[in-house]
């Protein structure tokens, strides 16, 4: 049976050399407090990601372009076994939301207040779209924030219009908009749709008042969160419980530590979106080794 | 049964028994500085184990242990040694570490170009030698030692540890690789754009179906100018299937790579640590052949090793001198196994631009029962 039943079964899969380890670093872009950027929008390896395509038209991104996770394993199953976080001072206290990107539609406008028509594809990993939320990505500044709702059918076939959602359009490209600063209704980098719902098939977006921009909405599943470690002072001087002044490795082992494995499917293009705790340029890199059975 | 069964098992086989070993490294980075999401293996750069650099016939496997393999004949002047090795087939053999040669005395680390079975070389900076006597040499390649072989036991790697000096570093991770083969490349095989089609007389000496075995390209020589693409790899998978071909048609080589630099590693597209696998497949037995072509071939006279590896664990190095450590039975219980032979070396990640020829020192400990 595919996946994984016991611990041991792991070490097995390891031991038959079903897995793969690959980097990730960014200097780009940079962080804002409180809010997310998509960190697939910087240069780095794997390259970045600016969602330049046909505007209006859903596409995917290829999984080579992203963190690379290994071969296609059908029908056995693969999962992120661990990752180990680290980076300078500059990316002190950052919170990292490793995302499955299954599709975009770049190029939205942010001076349209009628309905934008949407042409979803199917889903190639998250059948009904279970799991997958949605998050708007600045890829050029508008003037001011807005509400917009999005309409969708959800996973049990019924028509819906999202709750209002507020988005900072003003934000710089990369930014995810609708986790602008610590403002109220900004806290969440994924669009609110109503308790219960994923969006089976997203059929439009529309902005309440016009405030300039293009963005991209784009549909993910989340797959892990991982910090980094805020590095203090030398803690003997200062009395600070820390060992040293510069920055730790986040390291994470999902087996031992959090007691499940997140699955990655076949094709999935991997990145992160992060939020600092203060304004800063990260220097972030990361090794994930993922397993499959 | 080989290995450990408990953890009183482990207990008492370390230290009742003594089966244990650590061995400190200290290797030197490569010379020239480390850019930042470039991958390089610490086998071209100096230290101990002294460095390495992929020697032998271009386009031709050789195997790579840690097994010391004795040569015994030969002949010996005042002026050099000339070795005739005794195997006719199996494993090659590459680098002197230790030896005598009757009343000829052998420079301490004298580097031997990789050598095929039946060959011979000649060592030519003999010291205080005589005209007469036969050579008697202990060869093995100059990888992290680690205790020697231990069959019919079993040998697993415990601890690990690792720190740098460097003036300018950013977060790094170091791959402790068991290194298994290698073709080195080499002349027209290195900047022609045509497919080279490699010679596999001899195969993988551990992990010998090649499950979990990966390839990448190291640079040895740096060429003088280009860049090509890696447009064709085909090789044979972990089940004994040939003519798979690596997914991802277009693998970019960077311009002029220092030596030990893996040349497919950077920030940007198209650049993979390992060559990628076929879909469904878990590792390399052998490479048939390769083709560098597009972007700008290479120029010159550089070398290149195209090296089939197997990766043992991985240890994070945050910051220039914090030491990190790594237990393989407790904190990341995986206890890796290292086989009779093998030959460990690292390959390191720099996350970020690093001080050329930095001082990197560390250890690892290894244990059998």
């Amino acid at each position: 049976m595919p996946g994984f039943n016991a611990v041991d079964e792991i070490t097995r899969a390891l031991e038959a050399g079903k897995t793969w380890t690959s980097m990730w670093r960014r200097t780009a872009p940079a962080l804002s407090q409180y809010s997310f950027m998509d960190m697939s929008y910087g240069g780095g390896g794997p390259p970045a990601n600016y969602y330049a395509s046909a505007p209006g038209v859903c596409r995917r991104l290829a999984a080579e372009d992203g963190i690379y996770h290994g071969p296609e394993v059908s029908p056995a199953r693969k999962y992120v076994k661990s990752i180990s976080m680290s980076g300078t001072a500059t990316s002190a206290g950052v919170a990292y939301i490793l995302l499955d990107y299954e599709m975009y539609v770049p190029f939205l406008d942010g001076d349209e207040t009628g309905v934008q028509a949407i042409s979803q594809l199917a889903y190639a990993r998250h059948t009904g779209g279970n799991g997958v939320r949605l998050m708007l990505v600045g890829q050029g500044a508008g003037t001011g924030n807005a509400y917009f709702t999005v309409t969708y059918t959800n996973q049990y076939g019924m028509e819906r219009v999202s709750p209002r959602n507020l988005a900072g359009f003003s934000l710089v490209p990369g930014s995810v908009l609708c986790s602008y600063s610590s403002s109220a209704g900004l806290d969440d980098p994924f669009i609110k749709l109503h308790p219960g719902d994923y969006p089976a098939t997203v059929t439009g977006i529309q902005l309440e008042s016009a405030v300039g921009g293009v963005f991209a909405l784009v549909w993910v599943a989340p797959v892990l969160h991982i910090p980094t470690v805020y590095p203090h002072a030398n803690s003997w001087a200062t009395g600070t419980p820390s060992y040293n002044a510069v920055q730790a490795v986040n390291e994470v082992d999902f087996t031992l530590e959090k007691g499940f494995l997140s699955q990655v499917g076949d094709g999935a293009y991997l990145n992160f979106i992060a939020r600092g705790t203060s304004a800063t340029t990260p220097l972030s890199a990361a090794e994930l080794t993922f397993v499959w059975s | 049964m080989a290995g450990f069964s408990s953890i009183d098992d482990f207990v008492s086989e370390v230290t009742t028994q003594g089966k244990m070993w650590r061995q400190d490294f200290a290797r030197v980075t490569n010379g020239a500085a480390q850019a930042a999401s470039v991958w390089y293996s610490l086998l071209p750069a100096g230290g101990t184990p002294p460095a390495f650099l992929f020697g032998g016939t271009s386009k031709t496997a050789v195997a790579m242990t840690s097994s010391p393999v004795s040569v015994t004949t030969g002949t010996a002047t005042a002026a050099n040694a000339t070795i005739s090795t005794t195997q006719t087939s199996g494993l090659a053999i590459g680098m002197l570490v230790t030896g005598s040669a009757g009343t000829v005395t052998i420079p301490a680390n004298a580097y031997i170009t990789a050598i095929s079975a039946g060959t011979s070389f000649t060592i030519s900076a003999v010291t205080g030698g005589s005209s007469t006597g036969t050579p008697t040499l202990t060869c093995a390649f100059p990888t992290i030692w680690h205790g020697g072989d231990v069959s019919s036991d079993q040998k697993h790697l415990v601890n690990l540890g690792a720190a740098v000096t460097a003036a300018a570093y950013g977060p790094s991770w170091l791959m402790l690789m068991d290194y298994l083969l290698y073709y080195p490349i080499s002349g027209a095989d290195l900047t022609g754009t045509t497919q080279r089609t490699l010679t596999n007389t001899i195969t993988l000496p551990r992990y010998t179906t090649g499950a979990g075995v990966r390839a990448f390209f190291v640079s040895t020589v740096a060429p003088l100018t280009g860049g090509p693409n890696l447009t064709e790899f085909t090789y044979t998978n972990q089940a004994g299937t040939g003519s798979r071909v690596c997914p991802i048609i277009t693998l970019g080589m960077n311009a002029t790579p220092p030596a030990g630099q893996i040349p497919h590693t950077a920030a940007g597209a198209n650049k993979l640590n390992f060559v990628p696998l076929a879909n469904g497949d878990t590792g390399i037995r052998s490479v048939q052949s390769f083709t560098f072509s597009g972007g700008t071939a290479y120029t010159g006279s550089g070398q290149f090793a195209l090296v089939l590896a197997r990766p043992i664990a991985s240890i994070p190095i945050p910051a220039a001198g914090v030491a990190s450590e790594r237990n393989l039975m407790f904190q990341m219980p995986s206890l890796p196994r290292i086989y009779d032979g093998a030959c460990l070396d690292f390959l390191m990640y720099a996350g970020g631009a690093t001080t050329a020829a930095t001082s990197l020192y560390g250890y690892l400990e290894t244990a059998w029962g």
